[in-house]
């Protein structure tokens, strides 16, 4: 199923990008939303009472609102921050206190493992939930384990093969068992139709870049009142004197300073454009594309990781994965080599790495037959 | 790593003409210099330009492709070690043509590669009136040799 959209992408040309589970490409209606901030009305928002502050104010809202709906969310219950990578170090520096033990998979990406890890210093435990042997998430196990944990963290669409996690059963145990759940999405939302409320999750975290908007983090929480807010400043206190502070009520406390405004309104157009799009025709479409990619890469002798057939096909060539994403981007084809930030999975298994062609909207059948082509040339290395 | 010291020469002709290339040379001087301080080179030159190279032949044959790629490191030695010579031999002509001249002999201004080989001739048409020979001592015979005797 072909969608339509590539002439909405000015940088899209001879080049062939596979590499949109890093960044994906934006489409003329975000740059343009964006543009017009920077050229109408490049003011701050909720501060200011000029005509100015007050239109960038009214953005802002209607496009939080916008988001919010996005992922089913309220308005009052997602804030913003940097990147999927400062919303999951938040939960971190928020949720669990000395003693606590944080469960993950063992295939997180490190902005999902690495602040955990972190957490060890002041007492927290941590512990990995590992893979059944065919590499899908051992649900038994993680009944087993979940019991007197106090925090699941656990990606939703792994960034390394797609694979997506069987989120809500890991859900419905946790909360059965007492336990909060935080989804790292940053992978999801911009390829699967998500609804928070229907998904349970007590937190989500997501990130713009990922799905055609510009660098910029969105974490939902059930309760976001519960989190301590770790950069305090402007917009989170209501009242401060030279020996005290007041903090604000609910989650706007946890966005400190000003805000990316061509951000977020950047964001909201994004989520339009996908919106008016559909998420289960983006969906369709990678997953058509994504089997004919891995069908053609195993016929070539790779090994394809991951245990389903995704939009995101990860590979292991004869040759140095560095010296294939070379040559693949002399021949046109732009793909993401290395240990994709999982290095926790991949020294696990003793693996140096991959090759990761990852697949979006705007890419076609007629690429991934040239870049099976051009993988065939290095298959004979 | 060796490649990087074939790459700053040829690079850095080449940026003289164009801008392109000017990044390369850049790289290559990096590379270079690190080697120099007996550092590990942080740059991957020599990666990008294997990729480069073995892509180009994969057009014309893909055996010789395969080739470059698995022995690239030595096929690097190579040529480093060629472009020595040859930079060897450059010096040692520009140092015989300060001190001997060109084959005309010294104080000649011909270019003997251009000239006209006639069928017997030594191939160097050498002119007494700007020989190196001693003067009323020697003079120069037909290979060009200075004689004793007396010259006519």
């Amino acid at each position: 199923m072909a969608i339509n959209c590539r002439k909405d992408f000015p940088c899209l040309g001879k080049k062939i990008y596979f590499d949109s589970s890093c960044m994906s490409l934006r489409p003329r209606q975000v740059i343009d939303a964006m543009n017009g901030y920077y050229e109408k009305n490049p003011a701050c928002a909720g501060r200011s009472s000029h005509s100015w502050g007050r239109e960038v104010t009214k953005q802002t809202e209607d496009a939080r609102k916008t988001i919010a709906g996005f992922v089913g969310a309220k308005q009052d219950q997602i804030v913003f921050t940097k990147n999927t990578t400062e919303s999951l170090n938040l939960l971190a520096y928020s949720l669990v206190r000395k003693g606590d033990l944080v469960l993950t998979s063992d295939r997180e990406h490190n902005s999902n493992l690495v602040p955990w890890l972190f957490a060890r210093e002041r007492g927290v435990k941590h512990m990995a939930v590992p893979s059944s042997k065919d590499e899908t998430f051992d649900l038994e196990k993680f009944a087993e384990m979940v019991k007197g944990s106090r925090l699941v963290s656990v990606v939703h669409t792994s960034n390394l093969d797609g694979y997506t996690l069987p989120i809500k059963e890991i859900i419905k145990i946790a909360h059965e068992a007492n336990v909060l759940v935080a989804v790292d999405a940053a992978q999801a939302v911009p390829h699967h139709k998500i609804n928070v409320r229907k998904l349970g999750a007590d937190f989500l975290a997501f990130s713009g870049h990922k799905m055609l908007g510009p660098p910029l983090g969105v974490l939902y929480g059930k309760e976001l009142e519960r989190l301590s807010p770790f950069i305090l400043g402007g917009d989170t206190v209501k009242k401060t004197t030279y020996d005290s502070y007041e903090l604000m009520d609910g989650a706007r406390r946890l966005e400190a300073g000003l805000q990316n405004y061509p951000g977020i309104i950047g964001l909201a157009a994004a989520c339009r454009y996908l919106g008016k799009i559909g998420m289960d025709k983006i969906e369709k479409h990678e997953l058509e594309l994504g089997k004919q990619m891995r069908t053609g890469l195993e016929q070539l002798g790779m090994k394809v990781l991951g245990p389903t057939v995704t939009g995101i096909n990860s590979f292991i060539p004869k040759i140095d994965v560095g010296d294939a994403g070379l040559m693949l981007n002399e021949m046109g084809v732009m793909v993401r080599t290395g240990q994709h930030c999982c290095h926790s999975w991949f020294n696990s298994r003793k693996l140096k790495g991959s090759v990761r062609a990852s697949l979006y909207l705007y890419n076609t059948k007629e690429e991934v037959n040239i870049f099976l082509e051009k993988m065939k040339m290095i298959a004979k290395m | 790593m060796v490649f990087c010291i074939v790459g700053l020469v040829v690079f850095g002709i080449l940026g003289l003409f164009s801008a392109k290339y000017r990044d390369y040379f850049h790289e290559s001087f990096r590379c270079v210099f690190r080697m120099a301080m007996l550092k590990p080179c942080d740059t991957d030159f020599d990666q990008k330009m294997k990729a480069k190279i073995t892509t180009k032949l994969m057009k014309v044959s893909p055996a010789l492709a395969n080739f470059n790629y698995k022995h690239f490191g030595k096929i690097s030695i190579v040529f480093v070690v060629m472009m020595f010579i040859s930079f060897g031999l450059f010096l040692g002509g520009i140092y015989n043509y300060v001190l001997y001249g060109n084959c005309n002999g010294p104080n000649s201004f011909g270019f003997c590669i251009y000239d006209s080989l006639e069928i017997g001739s030594t191939g160097c048409d050498c002119d007494p009136a700007f020989s190196s020979c001693q003067d009323g001592g020697e003079c120069l015979d037909e290979d060009c040799e200075c004689q004793d005797g007396v010259c006519d």
